[in-house]
């Protein structure tokens, strides 16, 4: 009887998995066809795409942030719900969903010729015909984050206190991804009504992070 | 308070916890993407501008070729002006002849006009600058000065 329960329960755990990825998906697709409809035609779509990736990484790594102001923060243990395992999982996924709309965008705007970046541009600092320091401060900020990344990545394998102060360095890319984002588009409807409010959400998330911080924690951090 | 963050991630996350995460943040980034797409597809420069460097291209080719064109017309124009002026040149040449002949006509009417032989004349025909006509006779074995003009 127990067996014949244990069975349902996996059923209806792998059916309740099923629907999940079939509803995801079927919301993803309606999305980015509706996206592609948009687009389909235009004389500047891979330019539109790019821009868009660009705007979407940004949206992104301030969600990926402020979950990792979160994840730190000593009141995190008033929030139960989602878990710690899920809010880290989610961390997580950001960071691979952000780095992948990073990469679409340098790929996009290195192919691009109206873009006026060119791989020389996406590579190497000073590079690019358009807007050089604003493209040479982004390179700075994807180096900068890949380092937090790739430090997160170990940190299963790595004590704390060694990948936990590089890992900090997401800070410095998350202000030069904010600088590239001003000083690279000349949107100021955009910077108005996006950039100003994440950055003010984030400064308040992150000192609010500082000074809610107790001695009690810092030793903790190093264990 | 203990920091959970990090240091034991693999171990102890579920797969529960990733597949949650991942379904819910795919459809969202998915959304996120396609206002950004709105949104990027409105501040699309125009067709005019993006093509601005094609069309300076094309001017500056333009500008290239230009003067070489003008140049040439204007060469072809000096040619057929410098071609007409010759024309002038020569008639009012024959005329300054012709008023030569004239003259040299009048002055020896008096002793020789019928002593030169026929055939040793030269018969100048035409017409003047000014559309008169020039006929005369024009004797070049006497007067020497006729030599040098022609």
């Amino acid at each position: 009887m127990s067996a014949l329960a244990a069975r349902r329960h996996r059923g209806v755990r792998a059916g309740t998995l099923v629907a999940a990825i079939t509803l995801s998906a079927g919301i993803t697709g309606l999305i980015v066809g509706s996206a592609a409809q948009q687009i389909a035609g235009r004389h500047l779509a891979v330019w539109v795409v790019g821009r868009a990736s660009a705007m979407c990484a940004y949206v992104l790594l301030v969600a990926l942030v402020l979950m990792g102001l979160l994840l730190s923060h000593p009141w995190r243990a008033r929030v139960r719900r989602p878990s710690t395992a899920a809010r880290i999982r989610l961390h997580i996924t950001l960071s691979v969903f952000t780095l992948v709309f990073i990469t679409l965008h340098i790929v996009i705007l290195a192919t691009d010729r109206y873009a006026g970046v060119g791989w020389w541009g996406a590579l190497v600092p000073m590079g690019a015909s358009y807007r050089p320091v604003a493209i040479t401060i982004g390179l700075i900020a994807v180096w900068s984050g890949l380092l937090a990344g790739i430090t997160a990545a170990l940190a299963g394998r790595l004590p704390r206190r060694l990948w936990w102060p590089i890992h900090k360095v997401a800070s410095v890319a998350l202000v030069l991804a904010w600088l590239h984002s001003v000083l690279g588009g000349k949107d100021t409807v955009a910077l108005f009504v996006l950039y100003i409010p994440t950055a003010a959400l984030l400064v308040v998330v992150g000192v609010s992070r500082y000074v809610a911080h107790q001695p009690a924690d810092r030793i903790a951090e190093l264990h | 308070m203990t920091m959970t963050t990090g240091a034991t991630v693999p171990e102890r996350l579920g797969h529960r916890a990733r597949w949650t995460a991942t379904l819910v943040v795919t459809p969202c980034a998915a959304a996120v993407f396609g206002a950004a797409v709105s949104w990027a597809a409105q501040t699309e420069p125009p067709k005019s501008a993006t093509t601005i460097s094609h069309a300076k291209a094309t001017a500056a080719r333009s500008a290239l070729s230009a003067p070489d064109k003008a140049a040439d017309t204007r060469t072809a124009a000096l040619r057929r002006e410098s071609a007409q002026g010759r024309q002038a040149a020569t008639a009012m040449h024959h005329d300054l002849l012709a008023l030569q002949v004239l003259l040299a006509q009048l002055g020896g009417d008096a002793s020789s006009a019928d002593s030169y032989p026929s055939d040793a004349a030269d018969t100048l025909s035409g017409t003047g600058p000014a559309g008169l006509p020039v006929v005369t006779t024009v004797h070049l074995d006497k007067w020497p000065s006729a030599d040098r003009a022609r």
